[in-house]
């Protein structure tokens, strides 16, 4: 959208004036920009998936408790292009919802997906903050808050990092924004119309709303410099920086004019064979936080979102519980994949999928599957080559160490940690060395996971 | 000691959970860590090989220390060790100790505090009689404000507060998603007072009761907590209570029958002993044993309550038992180890202290929650059952959950867990942790002194706590008394001493409930939907009892968790600083809470009005371009009332701040006005904004009184400033 129409939704919206570019001077969107990506979406299975159930299968015997999968034997593993993956797959009511072969047939070529991945840990905390920071320390900030806090550096954006779950700690890089329904982020997007639907209906005119943020804006300036209690300081700062960031909501509410909210049981590209399936709702209402997130991506206001499934900490039940989890999950990311497409974002997204930790190579008396720190990661985006294999793990599912300049197995390499995955995911996207960045480096070897 | 003992001296280090070292340090990430480790170096002082100190000579690689010599014998930490040991034998550990302390804050005045605590404890403003009281000087002052907070915790709406607080840790209001969730988990061979609630034949299937018998198993542990609190029993009972409290609807699914004195009351809560349908009577550990809390923090074979055990730390003993582990492990390379929770020290250093707390919940069910049977086996292959190296006695095998509550309440970590969430509730801010950055590091010692003056305030506070009986009041008001919720400001600039005051003030975002409250007590009426307050309104009309009056308030439902709220369950965390789309909920309800109250508040005979008590509709401050001096007057004393209504401000007419919201209203008036020489004079107020409903009385105002026009075009000026105002830092923060 160029500046032009900007200013046209701005009118539209009903917080269009006639002074100043914007309301609470929001500087990237005054200047009629719009984020344009790169985008990031990740993907959390919270509670520590089983990468053998997906695309680390070792295989085994049905009722034996010390075999890594009882689900399925050895000789029914698949191979899809550079990916060896489970045989299973899950349905409702009579119906498949997904295979993992059905996955990779899809999305091998643009996936890479990293084997072997030691978390370092067993711990739920520790390991989801690890996975998704690269870091064990408290409070540093998610994949997604730095590449927010990057892109929004210039300039607010109202919904640069979206998150209903999962880890998302933002080390104050960017304030951190929960999704709603459509209905209520329009009546939020056009907070000065009465009816969010009728444009001339209006509480204050443009004047005076234009008025009533100037004087403000000024109050709140003139407290800010006289304030002298540090708490009190941050959270007017807070304030204004969150002022800022709340104008581009127009320019998402004009997306939602024309959007068919994704609903299994009714027609919508890419889940028209889900309809009429049970025990699916919460997949649904994923699909859903994915399909705002990337109708925000497309209206160049939010940079990354954050998607969790949860589910996945079986330590009973295993095979049952935790198949028909990956299935959902994979459901969830091949939507991802498939909307993004159909927006035009395909080749601007990233998208990172992975767990707190993975799970133990035998099944305990429960038949359930405890902790286990080694895992795997699937990324994916620009720069990423696809049908990538990285990493391996033995027949007892231990991280196999790799050769740090060729990524080979060597036995006194080193294992690929999660920090090394961020590193280079930083490096790839362009993050490495920025300001940004620079407020929370990674502190691992440079690998060479995605040249 | 912080870096060379504790590499190895921690509880999961190699010299105590390898080589069984007695003396074990804890991390900054246990509570109290300082105590606990001073009283560890003191036993340590007292052991003896021959003549020797042990706790001097190993550092210095004597008597077969496993850690080899890492202290020189002369230097400066050697001669501290030695200093310590001194004065522990002294019996004088620390004549010198410097008292950490925040000198310089200035604090809200009784009536300042008053207000905001009206705000927060009971969802209303002072009484003009409760105002002249604590606007007393000095300590008639203080005295009026000690009495005006005691009486703000005998109102209900505390009780709410205090709900919220302990739900924000237990997320039990997970079950209120719909209103079956809650009796949808029980099970009725166990309850069976449920059946005819959860089977669909039945008529109390669709009875009005059903959600209020949800609403009552959900909310049980908070109820519990009310009734503990409301009654000015000790806190511990939220714990040991050997009782069950229900009201008129959990009664019902109890199958117990106590007296009420009103059975349609929610709120009335007594104590029952509940028997389960097996006959046998449960044993009641207060929160822990209720229905609500074992479905929300569940089990499982393997996990074996070892989740609930962490809960149970984490609510009542201030201990994040995560901490404990978040160094690098690799349970890969541990299965060398048959048992490994009992045998491998990368697991038993957790499970040593997780595991017998999880036999606490012996006789509860691994997969059917809620139902006990106390002669459950427990399992041979973990750490048994017991708590801080005291075993469950065998006597109390059948009824584990009371024993284990009895111990956690005489552990000083219960009373640090229940300020620390107290704390947290009415501050918004977490307890500061102690720095664990280099001592070098830039503002450090200041960061450790802002962590000693607050772990010396809450010391005091424990200790005021538990001197009276553990009533969780004087918690309450002590922290509410305190500079960390009444600092308005310092006497000087921080400068380099900023880290000092960051745990100083609020400063606090306000929660979504807490921000729904406060703009029903300064504007009179809620933030809610126009068609609900229509239903409510013919629900009054039709003579209807329950005129659900907690329907349709945005801040409750749609907008709950874009403006930072948690649901319990998907979302269990509260934001705590806004962002844009925050912002703009609140910008939304300043536009329609202006509309809805200015010409309500017009309506209104002027002496009744609590908005523009001091002004006229009429009132227009110009004429034919000249300031009308009198109307001006009226206008700016009325922005005085609204400054310190809507703000809590006390300023003078000729004040910078009224003259900059004089200058909305004179500016949006002029805008308005000269539309008066034109065909279209835009007299008319916007449907909305009509002065159609009489809120105070819930009931429409027939249609030729109410008020529509804005011939004057006062009011539309007046919802600009009401709007600037509601926008304010002031209002959307505490």
């Amino acid at each position: 959208m160029d500046r032009r129409n900007f200013l046209k939704l701005m009118g539209l919206s009903g917080l269009a004036v006639a002074a100043p570019a914007s309301l609470w001077t929001s500087k990237s969107l005054a200047e009629g920009e719009k984020f344009n990506g790169p985008y990031w979406v990740t993907i959390h299975a919270g509670g520590g998936w089983d990468p053998t159930l997906f695309c680390d299968p070792k295989g085994g015997t049905d009722g034996d408790r010390q075999t890594i999968n009882q689900t399925f034997s050895p000789d029914a593993i698949g191979q899809i292009g550079s990916f060896r993956y489970a045989p299973i797959s899950w349905g409702n009511d009579g119906k498949e919802v997904f295979s993992v072969q059905r996955f990779f047939e899809a999305h091998h070529q643009r996936i890479c997906v990293l084997n072997g991945v030691d978390t370092t840990t067993n711990n739920h905390d520790t390991g989801t903050r690890i996975t998704w920071s690269g870091s064990s320390i408290d409070g540093q900030p998610a994949l997604g808050a730095i590449a927010a806090g990057h892109a929004t550096a210039a300039g607010a954006l109202p919904m640069a990092f979206l998150s209903n779950g999962g880890y998302d700690a933002t080390g104050g890089l960017v304030p951190l924004t929960r999704s709603g329904s459509l209905d209520s982020l329009k009546r939020l997007a056009y907070v000065n119309r009465r009816d969010p639907n009728k444009a001339d209906e209006l509480y204050h005119s443009n004047d005076t709303m234009a008025r009533i943020a100037q004087a403000q804006s000024a109050r709140l300036s003139a407290a800010r410099d006289a304030e002298r209690l540090p708490s009190v300081r941050r959270s007017m700062d807070s304030l204004l920086k969150a002022r800022q960031g709340n104008l581009g909501l127009a320019t998402l509410a004009e997306r939602f004019n024309d959007l068919k909210v994704v609903k299994f049981d009714e027609a919508y590209p890419g889940v028209e064979d889900l309809a009429g399936i049970g025990g699916i709702g919460d997949l649904e209402r994923l699909c859903q936080e994915a399909q705002l997130a990337m109708t925000a991506f497309q209206a160049g206001v939010a940079v990354a979102a954050n998607l969790s499934i949860g589910g996945f900490d079986t330590h009973g039940d295993h095979d049952n519980q935790h198949i028909r989890q990956m299935i959902k999950l994979l459901r969830l990311v091949d939507f991802v994949y498939k909307e993004a497409d159909r927006l035009g974002l395909g080749n601007n997204l990233y998208v990172v999928v992975g767990s707190d930790f993975g799970r133990t190579p035998t099944y305990n008396q429960g038949n359930g599957k405890d902790h286990w720190n080694i895992t795997s990661m699937v990324v994916s985006g620009p720069g990423i080559p696809g049908n990538r294999l990285i990493g391996s793990t033995d027949p007892g599912y231990r991280a196999i160490k790799v050769d740090p300049a060729t990524l080979q197995p060597k036995e006194d390499g080193i294992r690929i940690e999660p920090r090394h995955v961020h590193k280079a995911l930083h490096k790839v996207a362009g993050l490495a060395g920025t300001p940004t960045e620079q407020q929370f480096p990674v502190g691992a070897q440079d690998l060479p996971l995605f040249t | 000691m912080s870096t060379r003992c504790a590499k190895c001296h921690t509880p999961d280090g190699e010299a105590v959970n390898e080589k069984g070292a007695k003396l074990v340090l804890q991390t900054a990430s246990y509570p109290n860590f300082l105590d606990a480790n001073l009283a560890s170096l003191q036993e340590a002082s007292n052991e003896k090989f021959g003549d020797k100190i042990k706790l001097l000579a190993k550092p210095l690689g004597e008597l077969e220390h496993g850690g080899g010599k890492i202290l020189e014998a002369d230097s400066p930490e050697h001669r501290a060790l030695q200093e310590l040991v001194k004065r522990f034998q002294s019996g004088d550990p620390c004549p010198d100790a410097r008292i950490a302390s925040v000198d310089g804050v200035v604090m809200m005045t009784s009536a300042e505090t008053a207000r905001k605590a009206a705000i927060d404890l009971g969802g209303r403003l002072p009484t003009a009689e409760e105002e002249a009281q604590v606007s007393a000087e000095g300590e008639a002052g203080e005295q009026a404000l000690d009495a005006f907070l005691d009486r703000l915790m005998t109102e209900e709406t505390f009780y709410e507060r205090l709900r919220e607080i302990y739900n924000d840790l237990f997320l039990t209001d997970r079950f209120l998603s719909y209103g079956g969730a809650a009796i949808d988990f029980m099970d009725t061979n166990v309850y069976p007072g449920l059946e005819p609630y959860r089977n669909d034949e039945k008529p109390e299937y669709n009875s009005p009761d059903r959600p209020k018998i949800n609403r009552a198993l959900a909310k049980e542990p908070l109820n519990l907590i009310t009734y503990v609190v409301k009654n000015n029993k000790p806190f511990t009972e939220v714990l040991t209570a050997n009782y069950a409290v229900v009201n008129p609807f959990l009664a019902k699914a109890y199958n117990v029958q106590p007296t009420f004195a009103n059975p349609q009351d929610e709120n009335e809560l007594q104590p029952v002993q509940v028997m389960l349908g097996s006959g046998q009577a449960l044993p009641h550990a207060g929160v822990l044993s209720t229905p609500s809390f074992l479905n929300r923090w569940v089990t499982s074979p393997t996990n074996r309550n070892r989740a609930r055990a962490r809960r149970v730390y984490q609510f009542f003993l201030a201990t994040d038992i995560l901490k404990i582990a978040e160094r690098p492990v690799d349970p890969s390379a541990a299965t060398a180890h048959e048992n490994p929770t009992m045998t491998d020290p990368g697991c038993k250093m957790c499970h040593a202290v997780m595991d017998p707390i999880a036999g606490g919940f012996r006789g509860y069910d691994d997969n059917n929650y809620e139902s006990f049977q106390g002669d459950r086996p427990w399992f041979n292959d973990m750490v048994a059952p017991g708590y801080g190296g005291t075993m469950l006695p065998p006597q109390s095998y059948g009824a584990a959950l009371p024993w284990l509550s009895q111990q956690v309440v005489q552990d000083p970590r219960f009373a640090t867990a229940a300020i620390y969430a107290v704390y947290a509730g009415f501050t918004g801010h977490k307890p500061l942790a102690y720095p664990t950055d280099a001592v070098d590091s830039p503002g450090h010692q200041l960061r450790v002194d802002a962590w000693t003056a607050q772990d010396a305030f809450f010391r005091k506070l424990a200790e005021e706590f538990k001197a009276q009986n553990f009533n969780l009041k004087v918690v309450v008001k002590g922290i509410l008394k305190s500079p960390y919720y009444r600092a308005k400001s310092l006497a000087e600039a921080p400068g380099e001493k900023q880290a000092l005051f960051e745990a100083i003030g609020t400063g606090r975002w306000l929660t979504p409930e807490m921000f729904d409250r406060k703009i029903q007590a300064v504007t009179g009426i809620p933030w809610r939907k126009r068609w609900e307050w229509e239903n409510i309104f013919k629900d009054k009309e039709e003579g209807k009892a329950d005129l659900r009056l907690n329907r349709g308030l945005w801040l409750r439902d749609d907008f709950r968790l874009l403006y930072g709220g948690m649901d319990s369950d998907n979302v269990p965390v509260r934001l705590q600083e806004p962002n844009g789309i925050s912002a703009s909920v609140a910008w939304r309800m300043a536009n329609e809470m202006s509309c809805a109250v200015v010409a309500w508040d017009f309506w209104k005979p002027q002496a009744q009005r609590r908005l523009f008590p001091l002004v006229d509709i009429k009132d227009r401050p110009e004429f034919n371009g000249k300031a009308v001096g009198d109307a001006q007057v009226a206008i700016k004393n009325n922005l005085v009332h609204l400054h310190r209504l809507v703000l809590g401000e006390n300023l003078t007419p000729d004040h910078p701040e009224i003259e900059r919201s004089f200058s909305v209203y004179l500016e949006t008036w002029r805008e308005l006005a000269a539309f008066e020489s034109q065909q279209d004079k835009k007299q008319d107020l916007h449907w909305e904004c009509h002065a159609r409903y009489d809120y105070d009385n819930l009931a429409f105002i027939p249609e030729d009184k109410q008020l529509r026009k804005d011939e004057d075009y006062t009011l539309r000026a007046w919802m600009a400033v009401t709007t600037y105002l509601m926008l304010d830092h002031r209002f959307l923060y505490h």
